[in-house]
């Protein structure tokens, strides 16, 4: 960026593949990277999934052969996941899950890629920024997956953290630098200076490189979603650093910020430390993040199904201007309902009181979100394409997540429902068949733009149908083992608990009726991830044998990102770009054809009326 | 291509990219010294030991307050100098934001450095005395160790750790020797042979243990191997219907299967282990420490009774336990510089406990020798003084505070030696009311005169010692907030400095060509400095002042 005879150089692959500073190979670089993420993150929950349905047999050949024998040995007892190990990777998949996963597919890949083209912008503000932005966010997801091969292992205290027990976790190793708990922590003040960087770039971008006449309201959906965003990114996230960084400094340099006074463990009696410091603390911090984090996962999820919807119904997005700023109370209202996470520490009514409060109000924009998209279909011509059955499956499913929420957020079902698997299983359907549902409509629908072929639709629905089905064989059971007081980190799922049909053991009868559920999940799991298979099949094949597109705007689409070439070369755009109208004219009667693109020049006799906003 | 707005403003937002991104950027600093500073409240809040108050160098802060403000003050006429196109004006004023930012951190390092080698003991009734150990340079337990005459050493093999290792074999010099034979069932193509490994007497080494790791980690990859399989079989034999009929019907969950498993598992391993098909090699490495001294770092690990000549264990953080005889494990001060009693009197004020009966009762003002004798000296004329403080201030209505009563800092040495102990009605305003001493000696250090008049050579037995530390994080959480913040905004300053740094030193090419951009470029860089002078003005008065 700064030198300019750069320009039209010729760049090697390494610089234009690699450290390319192109947000477009940026995004797929996210991408891609995410997508592994996720591959991992499911396989830990396999496991996990098989210790809890079966806790007693060894891990079956199918799932283990990915391990060393020495790590078997190491980490398994007779074959079996220990309950170390279990919380290892169960915290793993929740960290691998959110932080490496879904927030790089959604924003860091949707948000890189179509966010530029969608303002007309031939790159984002800062493309250097960008490209450290993945690399640091590389850097600390190896950082925190490396500590598998540790003597310590990963991180093993939930995807939270929470002290004491994440504190005492490892302490036991000469060298805390390289224990599991220290990495996991640096890699997340890595990742969280990632998405710093990220942040700042795409507010930057967005408020000071639209196109001509890309005025406010004029913005695509998606483009709101991401600005919204990148704020709760912005000033979430900083919060989490502080707790991390005390958390390192507590681990590294022996203060005790979150160990209480007189801390005892059966292993070392009194712990030798100042004590004195706040457990709560570290919840209050954590959560700060922890909350407006969800609304991270989800809005670009949401700004994915948004954009799909119009172009699949032929009609404009239903209360557009609603949506727009449904969201951004929404992401104003996510800072302030972080303790609905803690309502079991034993706060007072009062605060209990105004975050009850604060949590039932963010459900009205929520809902208006997803009403405007529901009431998009009504009346619609739908086409039925690939995006739009996986857009058309996000809308019940968040709704499922976004509903079996609603009772967590009043204090007393709360405290009974409080780390059971109901919580998995209501935020596991906004996270899974919800938002990662809506990504993977926005790979569908973008993926024509991103290598100019569409992917395979049998294969699509070989991977749309099964995973449907299966997904709610492994959520919906959840809830009710959550309601019969199922705790979300039994790794053996209930065996402890479990008698004979003899007892008269009430819980362990209650355990009884409840822990077959744990073998239909389970099963319901691996055909999940059957399901995925021809997924990606399909992504890889369809990168070369897949249909080429006709023309650059396969869907008939009104939004710029269809006026580029396809895939869009360095810098976006072959015209001068300039916007003329809103982001979701179809069907308009006066038109011939039933989308009228954000670029296109009206005829002169229409001039009056529409071109008056341009600048 | 070319990314718009990089020197010029958009029209309708009047501002430039960089300009958006350093105010977004600020505001999630606001947000990251804002949790900070919350966590600093929470902490005070509920502090359940005495929070210092006043207790870091008050000048020095004060002069680095001045300089941050100085520098901010010249980063702006850098930047004047560069939109007037005046190159000198900008490089004067850059050194000196430069050079400020460079006595900023000298400052800091000092403050530091003293903080790393003042050392505090908490005695087990919440005593505390502080003051320096003295300890050699290449000493690397810091003169605070657990001594042991070692009857028996026992390794971990799989975990010993290298640099305790070491440390171990330097200071026993051959003479821990193994204590049984170190016998390995191996397994070489498809024969099991048994062999010793280790004879009985082999002396230590880093061999030994990592030979001994070896073995041991492919055994127990062999066997784990092995059970999983049997585990496996035992699982199929008893869901095989001809053999367990009677456990039709019962589920995987029911007592009756777990349990029936368990015993076809626990036979196959007796079967397996009668054919010796399990390899062998112990976890742990037994040797007899015929008596060996050792000095181990108290950072290590534990020690069990650390009273002279009483039978202890030493744990270390890898597992291994040495037991033996405890030796001199006593914390070695040099000189002790203060003596607080205030965590003492804020526990037995909660219990209702008399708090002057149970400091006259403190170990610390039992100690034993010359400097045993000096505390108690300058502790009984503290109590004449502090009469007289009372009786004074009550005239105004006033009353001493904690600080006045219990804690005697070494200002207070200083003045009670001056006055030869004796504290009468005339003198004892010379001792002044104000416990900290005065600024000077912030920059200035102590003096020998000064040392002179502290207890020295104090050794304060380790058993009696619940808690020590430097005046790093861990000694409490003031500490720990003060080193975060501080040392966040320290790195802060590096990081600004760097960067305006680069704008001096590599900026006369960008002027050349685009005098604008490094106008904009600076300011930038300025607004950022200024956030870090703020950050200062908020730590100053908060650590320093509160």
């Amino acid at each position: 960026m700064s030198d300019h005879d750069h320009d039209d150089h010729n760049p090697g692959f390494v610089q234009k593949y690699i450290f390319s500073t192109d947000h477009k190979i940026i995004g797929i670089q996210y991408g891609l990277t995410a997508l592994l993420f996720l591959l991992l993150g499911f396989f830990l929950m396999m496991v996990m999934r098989w210790s809890i349905a079966y806790p007693n047999e060894p891990l079956p050949e199918w799932l283990s052969w990915i391990f060393t024998d020495t790590w078997k040995g190491r980490w398994l007892t007779d074959g079996k996941v220990t309950g170390e190990t279990y919380n290892m990777f169960g915290a793993m998949h929740g960290t691998i899950m959110v932080f490496l996963g879904v927030v790089p597919l959604g924003f860091g890949a949707f948000g890189n890629y179509v966010t530029p083209l969608q303002i007309g912008a031939p790159d984002m503000a800062f493309p250097k920024l960008n490209m450290a932005s993945y690399w640091t966010y590389l850097i600390g997801g190896l950082m925190m997956c490396g500590s598998f091969f540790l003597e310590s292992g990963t991180a093993k205290s939930g995807w939270t953290n929470y002290p004491p027990l994440s504190a005492i976790a490892d302490s036991q190793h000469p060298d805390q630098f390289f224990t599991g708990q220290t990495q996991w922590l640096l890699g997340l003040v890595m990742l969280i200076s990632s998405s710093l960087l990220g942040s700042v770039n795409f507010i930057t971008t967005i408020i000071n490189l639209r196109a001509k006449g890309m005025t406010w309201l004029r913005m695509p959906f998606f483009v709101w979603a991401m600005l919204v965003t990148g704020f709760l990114l912005l000033l979430a996230f900083p919060p989490l650093e502080v707790a991390g960084i005390m958390q390192v400094v507590d681990r590294l340099f022996g203060s005790s910020f979150f160990q209480p006074s007189g801390l005892y463990t059966s292993a070392t009696g009194v712990i030798e430390q100042a004590g004195g410091g706040s457990p709560l603390l570290y919840q209050h911090l954590f959560w700060f993040l922890g909350h407006p984090e969800v609304y991270v996962l989800l809005l670009p999820a949401i700004a994915c199904v948004a954009e799909i919807i119009p172009t699949n119904t032929r009609k404009p997005l239903w209360g557009y201007k609603s949506m727009v700023f449904a969201v951004m109370v929404l992401g104003f209202l996510s800072f302030i309902v972080w303790a609905h996470h803690m309502y079991i520490t034993g706060m007072s009514s009062s605060i209990s009181t105004f975050f009850q409060v604060t949590t039932v109000l963010i459900s009205i924009p929520s809902v208006i979100l997803i009403t405007s998209m529901l009431i998009s279909l009504w009346g619609g011509s739908i086409r039925f394409t690939m995006p739009m059955i996986w857009a058309c499956a996000f809308l019940p499913m968040f709704g499922i997540g976004g509903l079996t929420g609603l009772p967590l957020a009043f204090n007393l079902v709360g405290l009974h429902l409080h780390d059971t698997y109901y919580v998995i299983g209501h935020f596991h359907y906004v996270v899974a068949p919800g938002i990662l549902f809506g990504l993977f409509a926005g790979i569908y629908y973008w993926y024509p733009k991103m290598f100019g072929r569409h992917m395979n639709t049998f294969l699509g629905h070989l991977h749309f149908w099964p995973s449907l089905v299966a997904i709610n064989f492994v959520f919906f059971p959840m809830l009710m083992q959550g309601m019969a007081g199922f705790h979300r980190r039994w790794y053996n799922g209930g065996d402890a608990y479990v008698v004979d049909a003899d007892s008269a053991n009430v819980f362990g009868q209650i355990v009884r009726d409840n822990i077959e559920l744990n073998s239909v999940m389970s099963i319901a799991v691996f055909v999940l991830a059957a399901a995925q298979l021809p997924f990606i099949i399909n992504l890889f094949t369809a990168w070369f044998a897949g249909k080429k597109v006709k023309n650059d705007n396969p869907w008939d689409a009104t939004t710029l990102e269809w006026a580029t070439p396809t895939p869009p070369g360095h810098g976006n755009f072959t015209f001068d770009v300039a916007v003329y109208r809103g982001p979701y004219e179809y069907s308009r009667p006066d038109r011939e054809e039933d989308f009228y693109p954000q670029w296109e020049e009206p005829a002169k006799k229409a001039e009056s009326s529409d071109n008056k906003d341009a600048k | 291509m070319e990314i718009p707005y990089i020197v010029n403003a958009r029209k309708d937002t009047g501002l430039n990219n960089s300009k958006i991104a350093i105010w977004l950027f600020l505001a999630s600093e606001v947000m990251l010294f804002g949790g900070l500073f919350s966590s600093y409240i929470f902490l005070r809040i509920y502090a359940d030991y005495p929070w210092p108050e006043r207790a870091l160098p008050v000048l020095p802060g004060l002069i680095n307050t001045f300089i941050l403000i100085l520098s901010s003050v010249t980063v702006v006429f850098a930047w004047a100098g560069l939109k007037l196109r005046k190159w000198n004006m900008f490089v004067v004023n850059m050194s000196i934001t430069i050079v400020c930012a460079a006595v900023f951190m000298v400052f800091k390092a000092r403050e530091y450095n003293a903080k790393f080698h003042h050392h505090a003991s908490q005695t087990e009734d919440y005593g505390w005395v502080e003051g320096h150990l003295h300890y050699e340079k290449e000493d690397t337990s810091h003169g605070n160790f657990y001594a042991i005459a070692a009857d028996q050493v026992n390794f971990s093999v799989s975990s010993t750790t290298p640099n305790y290792l070491n440390a171990i074999l330097a200071q026993t010099e051959g003479k821990l020797t193994l204590a049984a034979d170190y016998k390995v069932r191996e397994i070489s193509g498809d024969q099991f042979t048994e062999s010793v490994l280790f004879k009985k007497g082999t002396q230590l080494s880093a061999e030994v243990i990592a030979g001994a790791k070896a073995h041991f980690i492919t055994a127990r990859t062999h066997n784990q191997d092995l059970r999983t399989q049997l585990l496996k079989d035992a699982w199929a034999t008893v869901r095989d219907v001809s053999k367990h009929p009677e456990l039709v019907g019962f589920k995987d969950f029911d007592s009756k299967v777990k349990n029936a498993v368990a015993e076809v598992h626990s036979a196959l391993v007796k079967q397996a282990e009668a054919n010796n098909e399990f390899l062998l090699a112990a976890g742990n490495m037994v040797f007899d420490g015929n008596g060996a001294e050792l000095q181990l770092n108290s950072g290590w690990g534990r020690i069990s009774d650390a009273k002279k000549g009483d039978s202890s264990n030493v744990t270390l953080l890898d597992s291994t336990v040495i037991s033996g005889t405890a030796g001199d494990s006593s914390l070695h001060y040099g000189y002790i510089d203060a003596l607080d009693f205030r965590h003492l009197v804020m526990k037995a004020e909660t219990k209702g406990l008399n708090a002057e009966e149970l400091i006259e009762k403190s170990p610390i003002l039992h100690l034993h020798g010359e400097g045993g004798d000096k505390i108690r000296k300058i502790w009984k004329t503290h109590k004449q003084w502090r009469e007289f403080l009372a009786a004074d201030l009550a005239q105004h209505d006033r009353f001493p505070t904690h600080v006045d009563l219990y804690r005697v800092t070494w200002h207070q040495m200083v003045a009670y030696a001056a006055l030869d102990y004796k504290v009468t009605a005339e003198n004892w305003n010379q001792v002044k009311d104000d416990h900290q001493p005065s600024m000077v000696y912030d920059i200035t250090g102590i003096t020998k005169e000064h040392k002179a008049t502290f207890p020295k050579e104090v050794h304060v037995p380790r058993e009696l010692v619940r808690f020590d530390s430097v005046f790093s994080p861990k000694m409490n959480n003031y500490y720990a907030i003060y080193f975060t913040i501080t040392g966040l905004h320290g790195l802060h300053v590096i990081g600004g400095a760097i960067v305006l740094g680069y704008y001096l030193f590599f900026g006369r090419k960008m002027y050349n060509s685009n005098p604008e951009w490094l106008a904009n470029r600076v300011e930038v860089g300025g607004l950022f400095w200024h956030f870090v002078d703020l950050v200062w003005i908020l730590v100053f008065p908060v650590f320093y002042l509160m």
